[in-house]
C-alpha cells in the first residue's frame, strides 16, 4: 500500500512538466524589437526624449553602435539638421548610418 | 627667351610662367585616432614613395578650415654661418625647425572644428538644440595632419597641395569682434618632424598635380 501512494504522488509533478511551456508568455518581458544604428556625428550626440517618436533619450559616442527601438530606427537615420552655411547651403549632415 | 647676348650656355631650365593666383583652402586632421593608432594619409604613400593628401574616417574626420583671410605658409630654420676670421662667411649650416601656417579665420563653425584650432575641450551636441565645449588645459598629445591645396587652373583642375605629417595649433589666440565686420581669430599651425617619415620628407610633402608639369 505505501508504494501505491508513492506513485500516485509523483504523477502530478510530470504532468506539470509536460504542461509548463504551454503557459501564455508574459507579454512584458518580450523583448522590442531593436535595430543597431552607427553614430558617425562628430561628438558625443545626445537625442533627447523631447525629440524621439518613442520619448527615449539616446546617448553616442562618434563611431558608436548601439541598439535603438523599431519606431525611433528610421528618425534617427533620417535625422536632419537645419541647412546652414552663408548662401543657403543645403547640405544637411547625416547622424547615423544602419548597422541593420 | 633668350638674350642675344648674356644667355648661360648648356643645359637651361626655362621657367613656366604659370602662377598660383588662388589661395588655398584649408585642411586638417587628427593624425591618431582614439586608441593612439596611427590614422593613414590619403596616400600613404603612394607608388612613388611620397606621403600627401587626407582621407577622413567617421573616428577622424577631415575638417575644412572656413573662410580666412592672410594665408601664410613659412618656414622656420636656425641658420648660422660658417665664419673664419681668415676668409669671412665660408658657408652656413642650416637646420629646418618648423613649419607654420597662419591664417585669419572668420567662419568659426561647428565648434567641433574650432575646438581643435583653439584648444578647446570635446564637444556634446544636443540634436536640435546646442553645441557645448570646454575651455580647460591644452591636450598636448593632439597632433594633426595639415593639407592645403590650391587649385591655380579650375579648367584643368591643375593643383598645388601642401600636407604636414605632424602638426599642432600653437598660437595664444585673440578673438577680435569688429564694428561692422565679421568677428575674426588668428589661427596658427605649427608642423613638426614626423620621425617616422623617410627623412627626405620628415616635415611634409608639397604635390603638384598638372600634366603640363611633365
Amino acid at each position: 500500500m505505501p508504494r501505491k501512494r508513492k506513485a500516485k504522488s509523483k504523477e502530478p509533478a510530470i504532468t506539470v512538466k509536460t504542461t509548463s511551456a504551454s503557459v501564455a508568455p508574459n507579454i512584458s518581458r518580450i523583448p522590442i524589437s531593436r535595430i543597431p544604428v552607427r553614430c558617425i556625428w562628430d561628438s558625443r550626440l545626445i537625442v533627447g526624449s523631447d525629440k524621439t517618436p518613442t520619448g527615449t533619450r539616446y546617448e553616442f559616442e562618434t563611431d558608436q553602435i548601439k541598439t535603438v527601438k523599431q519606431d525611433d530606427y528610421q528618425f534617427l537615420l533620417e535625422m536632419e539638421t537645419r541647412p546652414f552655411g552663408c548662401c543657403g547651403g543645403t547640405i544637411r549632415p547625416q547622424k547615423f548610418f544602419s548597422e541593420a | 627667351m633668350a638674350l642675344i647676348t648674356g644667355t648661360p650656355q648648356g643645359n637651361l631650365i626655362a621657367t613656366q610662367g604659370i602662377y598660383v593666383d588662388v589661395p588655398p583652402t584649408f585642411y586638417f586632421q587628427e593624425n591618431k585616432d582614439g586608441s593612439d593608432n596611427a590614422v593613414g594619409l590619403l596616400n600613404d604613400p603612394d607608388g612613388d614613395g611620397f606621403y600627401w593628401g587626407l582621407s577622413g574616417t567617421t573616428a577622424n574626420p577631415v575638417y575644412e578650415g572656413g573662410c580666412y583671410e592672410n594665408f601664410v605658409f613659412t618656414d622656420v630654420r636656425d641658420i648660422n654661418m660658417i665664419r673664419c676670421d681668415t676668409d669671412g662667411d665660408k658657408g652656413a649650416i642650416q637646420r629646418r625647425n618648423q613649419l607654420t601656417v597662419t591664417f585669419t579665420l572668420k567662419e568659426f563653425f561647428k565648434l567641433t572644428k574650432l575646438r581643435h584650432m583653439l584648444n578647446l575641450g570635446p564637444v556634446t551636441t544636443t540634436a536640435g538644440a546646442t553645441e557645448k565645449t570646454g575651455i580647460g588645459q591644452i591636450d598636448n598629445t593632439k597632433n594633426y595632419y595639415i593639407y592645403f591645396p590650391s587649385i591655380y587652373d579650375p579648367d584643368t583642375g591643375d593643383y598645388l597641395a601642401v600636407t604636414l605629417f605632424n602638426a599642432q595649433f600653437t598660437l595664444a589666440w585673440a578673438m577680435t569682434f569688429t564694428y561692422a565686420q565679421p568677428a575674426t581669430v588668428t589661427i596658427q599651425a605649427t608642423g613638426f618632424a614626423d620621425s617616422a617619415k623617410p627623412t627626405a620628407q620628415s616635415f611634409g610633402s608639397i604635390l603638384r598635380a598638372d600634366p603640363s608639369a611633365t
